[in-house]
């Protein structure tokens, strides 16, 4: 008996394990947890990226926001919420907006320098991600556009700080 | 009346005896392992449970759910998982806290894969609980443990099965590279382009890049050697199934890989990093028995 439990584990669990193969893992959706299709890094794509982000606001400048603002500590599910917001509708783009900034504001991720941040950038972009790591930014960035922009709440902007 | 012959011979080395302190260290190892992985992601798990639901994509078994659950629940059961796991760790009521454990991983890893990013970092884990579970593994070296009756398909097959699902998982990887780009794959622009790719996108969302993207990508012909040497790891990963020099090369070879993933990409894949992925293809009860010994007799000193 124990023997035919060990049988069907083992043949049950391997069997799983190597059934993804027969799925097509390309199409949405064929990947899982944990019987993989492991698509990851596996599909040919060119160098070229589109891809949307957030980014704060300050004088003159702007600076790079961190994974919990957008609420996550995964570099990836803050990618795939920002996606997700992107592709939906300018109430989507302002609620995400609205939530990065108000985290910013309540410093989530303290020490993070964002002191002078008055207002948070919901951009899409399109780059060369060669030529950017080869140290060309500009020349790796070939379009952005701001999809959504949201004031950090009891920052103010600029001309207020100055008193203009 | 060759495949017959074949099968009888792979039945015999599938069930050939191994002793039962093996599958224990790997109890103890995967269980350990498990344990403090959860501990250690429930911060995260915190933070995705307050998620809107509007973020929510399920996958695996969390399918069986059409909202997300309250957070109170998210986290109720990751902490039971963590109790479970370091039970069946010690080896404690273990025909019913392994299942459970295993359920219990099973969930909260799934859980924590359905917010739109799968984390392939823990497959391999969830399916060595899964294995453990239906396996003898608390007949020695576990707490409160009884005399091990008959076990007649012995200890063996166990270890055989998690080595397997550790070979498996690293075949299913090469065969899709293989599907998705074909041999394509083998002449380094696509590694340079995925490496280049998620280093721009961790840059933009403010995550740590790898400290070796930029030479790597600007040396094409060593990215082509890397990802040869990577389709022949992975594609080569059942050959470790035989054991002895070969088991081990491969096994340093595959932890050579993943570290090297970590310099190009900050991709970090813990459980075959820290090793406890490749422990079923060694005798893993010396990394216990020996310090055990050696404690022993320092406790007890000849007379």
């Amino acid at each position: 008996m124990r023997g035919a439990v060990a049988a069907i584990a083992s043949i049950g669990l391997c069997g799983a394990v190597l059934e993804p193969v027969v799925r097509a893992p390309d199409e949405p959706d064929s990947d899982s947890f944990p019987l993989s299709t492991y698509p990851m890094f596996a599909a040919p794509r060119p160098p070229a990226l589109t891809m949307a982000w957030a980014r704060g606001v300050a004088p003159g400048d702007w600076r790079r926001l961190a994974p919990a603002h957008v609420g996550t500590g995964e570099v990836m599910q803050a990618f795939a919420t920002l996606q997700r917001a992107a592709s939906g509708g300018p109430d989507e783009q302002a609620a995400l907006c609205r939530a990065i900034a108000a985290r910013v504001a309540g410093d989530a991720a303290p020490g993070d320098g964002l002191a002078d941040v008055f207002a948070i950038e919901l951009v899409v972009g399109s780059y060369d991600a060669v030529r950017w790591l080869a140290g060309e930014a500009a020349a790796g960035a070939a379009s952005e556009a701001v999809l959504a922009r949201c004031d950090v709440p009891g920052r103010g902007t600029p001309a207020d700080r100055s008193g203009r | 009346m060759r495949i017959a012959a074949a099968a009888e011979r792979l039945t015999r080395a599938w069930f050939a005896p191994a002793p039962a302190e093996r599958l224990a260290a790997l109890r103890i190892a995967i269980g350990g392992f498990a344990t403090a992985w959860l501990i250690a992601r429930l911060p995260e798990l915190a933070t995705i449970a307050r998620a809107p639901a509007s973020q929510f994509a399920a996958v695996g078994v969390i399918r069986v759910l059409r909202a997300p659950l309250p957070p109170g629940a998210v986290i109720a059961i990751a902490v039971a998982t963590i109790a479970l796991c370091a039970a069946c760790t010690l080896g404690a009521a273990y025909r019913i806290t392994a299942p459970l454990a295993a359920l219990g991983a099973l969930w909260t890893m799934s859980y924590r894969s359905s917010w739109g990013m799968v984390f392939h970092t823990e497959n391999l884990l969830v399916l060595h609980l899964l294995a453990l579970a239906v396996a003898p593994a608390a007949d020695a070296w576990a707490l409160g443990r009884r005399a091990a009756g008959d076990r007649g398909a012995g200890y063996g097959w166990a270890i055989r099965l998690l080595a397997a699902l550790t070979c498996a998982t690293y075949l299913v990887a090469g065969i899709a590279k293989l599907r998705l780009s074909g041999l394509h794959w083998l002449d380094g622009a696509q590694l340079a382009h995925q490496i280049a790719i998620d280093d721009l996108r961790k840059a933009l969302l403010g995550g740590a890049t790898a400290p070796l993207a930029a030479p790597l990508v600007a040396h094409p012909a060593a990215l082509a050697i890397a990802s040869i040497g990577t389709l022949v790891i992975e594609l080569g990963a059942p050959l470790a199934l035989l054991g002895g020099r070969v088991a081990r090369g491969w096994a340093a070879a595959a932890w050579a890989f993943h570290a090297g993933v970590v310099l190009a990409m900050n991709v970090w894949f813990p459980y075959p990093l820290c090793g406890v992925a490749f422990l079923p293809l060694f005798a893993a009860e010396r990394l216990i028995d020996v310090p055990l010994r050696g404690w022993r007799s320092r406790a007890i000193p000849a007379a």
